[in-house]
């Protein structure tokens, strides 16, 4: 056991408080008017907004009552357990994503599991039960969380310093259920039915990082699913090629690694072709989910063999970044021409998602090009110096922060690295409400004008 | 000497051309230097300005990208944004530089003949005489000097006496010794001086090896044929290089420097005037020019400004016959920017680098914590923690409640440079600081000065590791605890330019094993600013890099 014995606040089940229970009923009401956004019929915004608001200010006290990190803060910021101003929140309460890199990494590079438990408990609401020292990896520490009941989802991010996520089950549930019911929303807005798909998954067939495990929630709900790599992913080896092997064992870790992703790269998106050509001849549509470039990828080798011609209302959803390995960015036109071309899938199929490991919602791109946020979430803006924008409409350019209802397990009110410009609108394709358009950057704040700086990302 | 013509001094100039002066409150016009000839931008009027800004904003869309330079007419015109001095502010005003346009085809140097009958052969004693009459232009317009440092103070970031302290420098590194001794040291070598091999020839005394044909020649044609000249005698020599110096703009010296190492080595070269620091190379251009107009060290020179990326400039100095050496100063995007680009031509990397403080256990012995602390704060300070030397972080040796007595101290310690030297954390870094404090530092103990009600500066003592990239380099230091200082070794690599160290004997221990790391200085605590003619920056001595050595 890390830390003195306590349980969770929400046990599952007859032993929930009513203030628990005011949360779940919270949950169910947001989802409902989730759905009827989806469908793009009219919702009540006020209602909404009230609904979240009174969320969070019961999140406030659990976080403040279970969770270290986000109590010292508090403290720090002068609040106490109870809370009546949702605003506070927004101005003094707000944790950046970095909260779940906040562990030292040479844990981690000296496989202190242990030690990385009890960082982890400092972002996460309950005790975490075990002895966790004798851990070898990082999928087997992931996996012994996983049996104790705490699901860590994990993500390399752009520095290559992991996140690492940890949601109770009710967490979880909402992740899930959230994220499925936006894609689900999306494909049923199409007049298609989900259970008519075959899905096509160009990522790995198991694994605890955020973009991997989309594939894997797609795959649950689809008839027959298929991996670009029918496989566990190697956390370990990841890790090994972002600070370097240290030993021959590593080296040789990370030389299969490279080498299912570069030199077998080929051959298994022939492989994925050939199953998508058996999806098209037994009548299926399919569901292609994958980053952008290893959508080109496909494309690129889709159309060396002349192409194919995927039944009508089959999807593309793109998820993850634009750029490709060597720091190219795509340009997202041109990849549609591409999938039109090459899997006859058009423009209006192609879906793209906007998320981050931190947030139990996803977002979905329009044809307006607009990511609209969907009422499980509030969207906040704030300025450079990280105070909350004052327009009451919410509306305008900032750094993009959330507070995030379902986050029950860990801080919800988590500010992002990315620069948004925020709208709410009535958007032609229907949905109504905020929405972020025009691209996302990152926030500035990196740029070094002088001889003076970092290279690249150092530890020390 | 060459070049005597006289255009008049730099304040006729000046004011023959309108220069230096704010227009309509906050337009300033800068002149280029486009190989010798001086060059001056049009008038423009304040509407027109910001109506071209709005313009240029309302047409990118992309969320956070702000623009700090558009292109109105045959003017470049840089915006910068005005801070107020007490309290140090932005003023949610802008302060417009305006600079003229140029060709890239203008400054590039094709014609190498010119190289050798205008430059190479000129002695190295008319390049000290021809610095010496620049300092002389620049000393008798101290006037003018001080009022460009005024206009450099509306959008400066530096404290005051920075700022005025900067100013200072640039006259003192237009110095005619200083510079013949960094050449001397960093192109000679025991016995011979560097000017001797820039100036000629010089014959190295050794007795050569002549290869492996050279033997079996002698079995074909025994006893000839001999080559003509003496075949023993080799000579080496260092030509000067066609340079582009892409400059930075973390301290008004920097275009000064750089303009320094390519006039010392005799050689055609372009300045990138830094966004930051046009003010400073805009008055080199003009001190150029009044000083020695027509002398070929001036009309080799070029000191022009374009924004960084523009293609329409940087396509063409970055083909491979533009130049054959780039010096790069700046942020790592600059450096593999043009890395990327540059082919072939050979590229200096003056890349980000931070310093490190390394406190020993002897700092906590007797009365030595509170010297020990002036010295590391003095070590953090440089360029108000702008330059590449300035420490960002401190590892110091001892156990927890030594380690905060140190930050403690050192909290005090800034508290005392913020009362001298004012500082100004614009809202960005204040953002960055409470990303740490609220993210990957949340475990930390955060110690905070403040002036005012704003924050002025802040200690910080991480409980494990930290990445260097989040550091806002704004009068912050981060403490890490060691229990021994061998274990700060692991945290070495290329992108440490300079640790301070305490005490002396643990410097002089741990040195080598410091620099095989990749350090390039290690010196006393405290005295990391200080520097040398002839010493290495960066691992290098860079003027041995920009010449081009050659055999005869």
């Amino acid at each position: 056991m890390v830390g003195t014995a306590a349980r969770a606040r929400i046990p599952l089940g007859d032993e929930m408080d009513a203030e628990s229970r005011r949360l779940l009923e919270i949950h169910e009401r947001l989802r409902e008017i989730t759905r009827v956004w989806g469908i793009g019929e009219r919702w009540d915004k006020g209602e909404a907004q009230r609904l979240r608001e009174e969320a969070f200010l019961l999140n406030h006290t659990r976080y403040y009552e279970q969770i270290p990190a986000y109590r010292a803060l508090a403290r720090e910021a002068g609040v106490g357990a109870r809370l009546a101003d949702p605003d506070a929140i927004k101005k003094d309460l707000v944790l950046t994503d970095d909260i779940f890199k906040s562990y030292d990494t040479s844990w981690l590079d000296r496989s202190s599991w242990q030690e990385m438990t009890a960082w982890l408990r400092t972002i996460y609401h309950s005790e975490i039960p075990g002895d966790f020292s004798s851990v070898k990896t990082m999928e087997e520490w992931l996996e012994r969380l996983g049996a104790a009941g705490v699901h860590v989802i994990y993500s390399s991010g752009t520095t290559g310093r992991y996140s690492f996520v940890p949601r109770d089950r009710l967490t979880w549930d909402s992740l899930i259920t959230n994220g499925i019911y936006t894609v689900l929303s999306a494909v049923y807005r199409r007049s298609l039915a989900i259970e008519e798909y075959d899905a096509a998954l160009l990522t790995f067939k198991s694994s605890h990082m955020g973009i991997q495990m989309v594939g894997m929630e797609i795959a649950k709900v689809v008839p027959n699913a298929y991996f670009l790599y029918d496989m566990a992913m190697p956390a370990h080896a990841v890790r090994i090629i972002q600070r370097g092997p240290r030993n021959e064992e590593e080296l040789a870790v990370i030389g299969r690694f490279q080498g299912m992703l570069t030199a077998e790269k080929w051959s298994r998106y022939r492989y994925m072709l050939e199953r998508i050509e058996d999806s098209c001849r037994r009548g299926r549509k399919v569901f292609i989910f994958g980053a952008p470039y290893q959508i080109m990828e496909m494309c690129e080798t889709a159309s060396s063999r002349g192409g194919l011609v995927l039944r009508e209302g089959s999807l593309v959803f793109l998820g993850g970044g634009w750029k490709t390995f060597a720091g190219e960015r795509l340009d997202k036109a041109e990849l549609c021409r591409r999938i039109e071309s090459a899997l006859n899938v058009p423009a209006g199929n192609v879906m793209e998602g906007y998320s981050m490991t931190e947030m139990n919602a996803l977002m979905l791109c329009c044809s307006n090009e607009r990511f609209h946020v969907p009422p499980l979430l509030e969207p906040v803006l704030f300025d450079e110096a990280l105070t909350p924008h004052a327009e009451a409409d919410g509306e305008g350019v900032g750094i993009f922060g959330f507070l995030d209802p379902f986050a029950v397990s860990y801080p919800g009110f988590l500010l992002t690295g990315d620069m948004v410009r925020l709208v709410d609108v009535e958007c032609p394709c229907g949905m109504c409400g905020y929405a972020i358009e025009g691209g996302i950057q990152r926030a500035p704040g990196r740029e070094i004008k002088g001889c003076g700086g970092i290279m690249a990302s150092v530890q020390a | 000497m060459r070049g005597n013509a006289r255009v008049g001094s730099i304040e006729d100039l000046r004011n023959d051309h309108d220069l230096f002066r704010r227009a309509f409150g906050d337009v300033v016009r800068l002149p280029v230097l486009v190989k010798g000839a001086l060059r001056v931008p049009p008038p423009v009027d304040i509407e027109d300005i910001e109506a071209a800004f709005a313009a240029t904003e309302q047409k990118g869309s992309d969320a956070g990208t702000q623009t700090e330079c558009v292109t109105f007419g045959n003017a470049f015109i840089l915006r910068e944004k005005a801070v107020s001095r007490s309290p140090q502010r932005y003023t949610g005003r802008y302060v417009y530089h305006v600079l003229p346009l140029f060709d890239p085809d203008e400054v590039i140097e094709r014609d190498r003949d010119r190289i050798a009958t205008e430059l190479a052969c000129m002695p190295f004693e008319e390049v000290l005489a021809y610095v010496g009459r620049v300092s002389e232009a620049l000393q008798s317009a101290l006037g003018l000097v001080g009022q460009i440092r005024e206009i450099s103070r509306l959008t400066s970031g530096l404290p005051d006496r920075f700022l005025d302290a900067a100013y200072d420098d640039v006259l003192f590194l237009a110095n005619p010794d200083f510079i013949g001794e960094m050449v001397d040291r960093e192109l000679g070598s025991p016995g011979v001086k560097g000017r001797d091999l820039l100036d000629s020839w010089v014959e190295v005394p050794t007795e050569p090896y002549d290869g492996i044909v050279w033997r079996l020649a002698g079995m074909t044609h025994p006893g000839g044929p001999t080559p003509s000249g003496d075949p023993r005698k080799v000579y080496l020599r260092a030509m000067p290089t066609r340079q582009l110096h892409i400059t930075a703009g973390n301290a008004p010296a920097v275009p000064l420097v750089t303009a320094i190492r390519a006039i010392a080595t005799k050689s055609p070269a372009v300045i990138k005037s830094p966004y930051g620091a046009t003010l400073p190379a805009a008055l080199l251009a003009l001190a150029a020019y009044a000083a020695a107009p027509e002398h070929p060290l001036t009309r080799n020179l070029s000191i022009v400004y374009w924004p960084g990326g523009d293609e329409r400039i940087e396509s063409r100095l970055f083909l491979p016959s533009s130049f054959d050496r780039i010096v790069v100063w700046g942020s790592a995007e600059a450096v593999g920017a043009v890395r990327a680009r540059a082919g072939p031509t050979k590229v200096i990397c003056l890349a980000p680098r931070c310093g490190m403080s390394w406190i020993g256990k002897e700092a906590f012995e007797g009365d030595a914590l509170k010297r020990v602390v002036a010295c590391a704060a003095r070590d953090t300070m440089i360029w108000n923690q702008k330059a590449c030397i300035a420490s960002l972080i401190h590892y110091v040796e001892g156990d927890e409640a030594k380690v905060s007595d140190y930050a403690e101290a050192l909290q005090k310690e800034l508290a005392r440079w913020d009362r001298i030297a004012p500082n100004f954390i614009p809202p960005e870094v204040v953002g960055r600081i409470r990303r740490m404090r609220r993210g990957k530092l949340v475990r930390a103990r955060w110690l905070f000065n403040e002036t005012d009600g704003d924050l002025s500066s802040a200690v910080v003592v991480a409980p494990g590791q930290v990445d260097l990239l989040d550091h806002p380099m704004s009068r912050l230091v981060i403490v890490r605890m060691v229990s021994r200082l061998e274990e700060a070794l692991a945290f070495l690599h290329q992108g440490v330019s300079a640790v301070g160290v305490f005490p002396e004997s643990r410097r002089m221990e741990l040195c080598d094993r410091m620099v095989v790391r990749g350090v390039t200085s290690v010196f006393p605590l405290g005295s990391c600013e200080r520097i040398y003619a002839g010493m290495a920056h960066d691992g290098m001595k860079v003027l041995a890099e920009l010449v081009d050595w050659k055999n005869r």
